[in-house]
């Protein structure tokens, strides 16, 4: 007798529709629904599409619906929109849709629903109307385009489109182990052709891949992180021998890319999750880095530091979420107003306490990926009025080239089509 | 020394098995064998039938990790009771699996290695594998279970495979 064989993957769809009533009604993070078992590149089609269109695929499936469904049956609304969105942007043909849809209520436990789902899906699919108001216009919740339209009068359009699009696979060289030259080569001849990025540690896949297949990241040659998060450690360019301190660290791309950028600095790295801590440990590891100092602790209490000043203070802070809509496109649909408000007191602390730590001389640099002036201009105007704080110019954002915003205090990335990640950053001296 | 395993619709797996006489070295040398081509295999369970012998000598190790090897000698069932329903995938019919339902309890009688008489009550999955493989030496298949319409859908596959390969 042949070994049992393990229990079969779910198909796709089945596993779509589960982990989306997981995400939207139990709060499981997107990023772990979509490191999966059995999640496949079609199930992460399937996951980043809904949510990334869930503003208009709700309206159009909630339009064709005599009465709305009772909440236990949520399922049955995310398996409907899933159907629309292979409909409406996936291009599988109507019947084909209507069909796999109709098995997988049944999978559910629900067939009852088989006339029910051809008819939605079926009007979805000949319908011209694309859904009324302005939240399925742009697939973005309506506070979100309110402060998009009032912080950006003239771009505020481009700037949500761009968000609906697929982010780029970015990489970073490891300076200390390779170079760029020969990470491109090895790509290509490795059939994966990439080109180099806007800034000398990047490289953009021109396909993505998983990372498990690219040459070079279980080596230690190469990380996965976005070009605009690539500039944090040439803007604040320490130099060996320094204290460096990375404030709120963890999961310690950052920490790595500044021990990458500039081997030789004393770095401290603070953060309050302990497991989210332990990464900064296997991702030093991973790159052949030394281990900076860790500690656990919640940074703004300031009980962890013992009155040493650093020479340069790395501060990306925690935030909305709000520049990474096309890698976390669950913020759109689960973000509220409101987290604005915390988010940004917590900023505001945060500096506080960062830069009692700095050095008379020293520079700080805040960051976040946001792209909502709240977290960003707002959470820095009361450092920037201070005496001891001058506002210290940034040319290496220009001299890269990436389209940029320059505000009072700093400089506001934005999202383009394969462009990076809207990151928001200010660099500040200490007068001495 | 790893043997060969017969695949359905093979008819030699059709033959019905003769007790062995006497447990002797040469009977140990089969089942030795059969232990190997079975771990080969990544099998839990082998008849002597599926092997081309026809002798009642059946193999099993259900464990995970090679640690319970079982040489059964002239098996034989004395009593069955419960149900239990599982998928069942056999050596000579690589890459399908079935849900097939059987006895979930049996007491079972037989030689072991050195030829001592053994008595023994199995639940679970030692149950299912040792009614799959008394079936062989009676020369049936798990795919008998099956519906015809099943059973030809398997047997033209494997066929097709066959063809394939030569």
């Amino acid at each position: 007798m042949a070994r049992p064989a393990p229990p079969a993957a779910p198909p796709p769809r089945l596993l779509a529709t589960r982990l989306l009533v997981k995400i939207l009604k139990r709060g499981l993070p997107f990023d772990r629904a979509l490191l999966h078992e059995h999640a496949n590149p079609f199930v992460h089609e399937l996951l980043y599409g809904v949510l990334r269109h869930y503003f208009s695929l709700s309206e159009r499936v909630s339009r064709h619906l005599q009465k709305p469904l009772r909440n236990k049956d949520f399922d049955l609304f995310c398996l409907l929109m899933t159907g629309a969105l292979q409909i409406l942007h996936l291009r599988t043909p109507a019947h084909a849709a209507v069909n796999e849809s109709v098995d997988i209520a049944r999978r559910l436990g629900k067939p009852w629903t088989d006339k029910l789902i051809n008819a939605v899906l079926r009007t979805v699919a000949k319908d011209t109307f694309e859904g009324q108001g302005i939240e399925a216009a742009f697939d973005h919740p309506k506070w979100l385009i309110e402060q998009a339209q009032a912080q950006y009068p003239h771009h505020w359009h481009d700037l949500l489109l761009a968000n609906l699009t697929k982010a780029p696979m970015c990489l970073r060289v490891n300076a200390t182990k390779t170079t760029r030259e020969a990470v491109l080569e090895t790509l290509q001849r490795n059939g994966s052709p990439a080109v180099p990025g806007a800034l000398p540690s990047c490289i953009i896949l021109e396909a993505p891949m998983p990372s498990e297949q690219i040459p070079g990241i279980a080596s230690g040659e190469l990380s996965i992180q976005d070009q605009g998060a690539q500039l944090a450690a040439r803007l604040l360019n320490a130099s060996s021998g320094m204290r460096v301190l990375d404030a709120c660290a963890a999961p310690g791309n950052k920490t790595a890319h500044l021990l990458e950028h500039t081997p030789g600095i004393a770095l401290t790295s603070v953060d309050q999750s302990e497991s989210r801590l332990q990464r900064i440990k296997t991702e030093c590891h991973r790159l052949g880095l030394p281990t900076p100092e860790i500690i656990c602790a919640r940074f703004e209490q300031l009980a962890w530091w013992d009155g040493r000043p650093f020479d340069a203070v790395l501060l990306d802070v925690p935030c909305s979420g709000t520049g990474t809509l096309r890698r976390h496109p669950d913020i759109k649909v689960l973000a509220k107003a409101d987290d604005l408000q915390a988010h940004h007191q917590s900023q505001k602390r945060l500096l506080d306490a960062a830069w009692r730590t700095l050095k008379p001389g020293g520079k700080l640099l805040y960051s976040t990926c946001s792209m909502l002036k709240r977290e960003n201009e707002d959470s820095v105007q009361a450092l920037r009025t201070r005496s001891d704080a001058a506002v210290l110019d940034m040319p290496q954002i220009k001299a890269c080239g990436l389209v940029s915003i320059e505000t009072q205090s700093g400089v506001q990335l934005v999202t383009t089509p394969q462009g990076p990640d809207a990151m928001f950053y200010a660099l500040f001296g200490k007068r001495a | 020394m790893k043997l060969t395993v017969l695949h359905y619709p093979d008819p030699r797996l059709r033959l019905t098995a003769r007790p062995v006489k006497e447990v002797r070295d040469a009977t140990r040398q089969i089942a030795d064998d059969m232990l190997e081509t079975m771990y080969h295999e990544r099998g839990i369970g082998l008849a002597a039938t599926q092997v081309g012998i026809t002798k009642r000598i059946l193999v099993m190790d259900v464990s995970e990790d090679k640690s319970e090897p079982l040489v059964l000698i002239n098996p034989c069932i004395l009593d069955k009771s419960g149900v239990i329903e599982s998928n069942e995938g056999c050596l000579s019919v690589p890459g399908f699996y079935e849900p097939v339902r059987r006895a979930s309890r049996i007491e079972i009688e037989y030689l072991d290695r050195s030829g001592k008489r053994v008595h023994a009550e199995w639940e679970g999955m030692h149950a299912v594998c040792a009614q799959h493989e008394i079936d062989h030496l009676d020369g049936k298949l798990f795919v008998d279970y099956l519906s015809s319409l099943k059973r030809n859908r398997i047997r033209k596959r494997i066929e097709k495979q066959r063809r394939e390969i030569a």
